[in-house]
């Protein structure tokens, strides 16, 4: 097995709910995928968190699928899934909802999507190309600290069929994250997170941006540039060393939502996504500028667990240009990205 | 088991005091005095909030300061998500009447009754048995077509 495969072995398994063992309620976990097809890019998250609504069993848990696609337009739809029909085991590598499973084997993720009421059917393997990077404890100003681990970069092969059209994925770029914690939706903290991969197979660098901060974008908690060469981590640039600008507003004429009824509260198209994001980083002779342009975005939409209101989580595909100097040697990226703006 | 309109509302509300009682007051808080008819296809439901809680009144009475006119279809349209609370208002599938200040605390209403129902677990299955209506006269209207 190769290392990275062994390291993902290692960090990438399901950490689990204390819950229904009588520990803290209000655990969320996921496992998040990313495609870059020809034409049209998937999104796929499997989430497992405690269901914390009022009159809900006691360790009782909610599954569910996020998907979506981006081609002309957005489409897709969150899917639940009754607690019978969820096998997600701690300690364990998959996630099984239904007819739907992502399974960690042989040091690559085996992902099978059945939605047919969505019209997409997707059968793909993504075979990770870059170390892992795992972040633990991550403070957030009210409640807990939270955990991920994220592997930017992978190689995906097989098949999807949306509204009728097959699409091929050889060797399509793929991307990779892992969350866990105990937060709530509505809590004082926000994130934009966001990854970037070269239209250039053969470009060897690529990179991840998180920044944590409360709500109202007034105080960042922490921020951090990851930048992988090959399949290695390379540099990484933190608190400090880095200057986040925020450019713009992006405002599209319509605004894809999901779960689809949420449209219904929140009608708006209105965003606070920025229309540029421009990271500038420079540190012990080493020196990144990071720009992503947005393009169009889709909003997951969630309803906070312990007040009225909603979180939303904008994913925002665009253009994504990297430029710099890291230990001597030039750093350059042309490629695209998909940055998560959390708002209110 | 079919639901008539009346009944899902009594039971939709009910369901958000136990499950969603967030909602269930900014409901309230919304509607305040106001007395809305509700009218599905002619079956009718009379809510009001005067009571300190929201209810459905016994029998009709003379004044009522908004009414909503809608239908099981629209309402189906809209749980799918397939319109939103505006498509439906001007596409005619639902169709408002009252003072402005009335229909402002009707929406406010509207808003904490969704906020509720997407956060209670049951509320799922009472909008299904509420909608298997129309999914049967749908059937029936195919079958009668082909």
């Amino acid at each position: 097995m190769s290392s990275i495969a062994e390291s993902l072995t290692d960090g990438d398994y399901l950490r689990g709910s204390p819950f229904c063992h009588g520990g803290a309620q209000g655990h969320k976990e996921w496992w998040h995928f990313c495609v870059y097809g020809d034409g049209v890019d998937v999104l796929i998250n499997f989430s497992l968190v405690d269901d914390v609504r009022v009159g809900a069993a006691t360790g009782a848990q909610c599954g569910r699928l996020t998907l979506l696609v981006r081609g002309d337009a957005w489409h897709g739809e969150v899917l639940q899934f009754a607690p019978d029909a969820v096998r997600a085991p701690a300690g364990g590598h998959h996630f099984v909802f239904g007819d739907n499973a992502v399974r960690w084997r042989d040091g690559r993720y085996f992902i099978e999507v059945n939605a047919p009421s969505l019209g997409i059917t997707l059968s793909m393997v993504m075979t990770p190309e870059a170390m892992p990077s795992l972040a633990n404890n991550i403070a957030l100003e009210d409640g807990p600290p939270i955990h991920w681990l994220v592997m930017p970069r992978a190689r995906v092969d097989g098949t999807m069929t949306h509204r009728g059209r097959t699409h091929t994925f050889q060797r399509a770029p793929g991307y990779h994250d892992h969350n866990w914690g105990h937060f709530r939706w509505g809590q004082d903290f926000a994130w934009e997170w966001g990854f970037a991969l070269a239209h250039d197979r053969t470009n060897p660098w690529s990179l991840v941006f998180v920044r944590l901060s409360n709500r109202a974008h007034t105080r960042a908690l922490m921020q951090a540039l990851f930048l992988w060469r090959g399949p290695y981590q390379h540099r990484v640039m933190r608190g400090g060393e880095l200057t986040v600008r925020r450019e713009g507003l992006l405002r599209p004429d319509t605004v894809f939502k999901v779960p689809r009824v949420m449209r219904l509260i929140c009608p708006s198209t209105a965003t606070d996504v920025p229309a540029r994001l421009l990271v500038d980083g420079q540190g012990d002779g080493d020196r990144l500028r990071l720009a992503f342009e947005a393009n169009d975005l889709a909003q997951v939409i969630i309803p906070n667990d312990r007040t009225r209101g909603q979180t939303i989580i904008h994913e925002v595909s665009g253009a994504v240009s990297l430029r710099g100097a890291v230990r001597g040697e030039e750093v350059a990226l042309e490629g695209r990205g998909i940055f998560e703006f959390l708002g209110a | 088991m079919l639901l008539t309109f009346p009944v899902w509302v009594e039971r939709a509300v009910l369901r958000l005091e136990r499950e969603a009682p967030f909602a269930a007051t900014a409901m309230c808080e919304a509607l305040g005095e106001l007395t809305v008819l509700i009218d599905v296809e002619g079956e009718r439901a009379m809510l009001s909030a005067a009571s300190g809680r929201c209810a459905l009144l016994p029998s009709a009475p003379a004044a009522f300061a908004v009414e909503l006119r809608t239908t099981r279809r629209a309402i189906a349209a809209l749980a799918r998500g397939e319109l939103s609370i505006l498509d439906a208002i001007t596409s005619g599938g639902v169709t408002l009447r009252g003072p402005v200040a009335a229909l402002a605390g009707v929406y406010d209403a509207l808003i904490a009754f969704l906020e509720g129902a997407v956060r209670a677990p049951s509320f799922a299955d009472t909008l299904d048995q509420f909608l298997r209506w129309q999914r049967l006269r749908d059937r029936h209207v195919a079958r009668g077509t082909e």
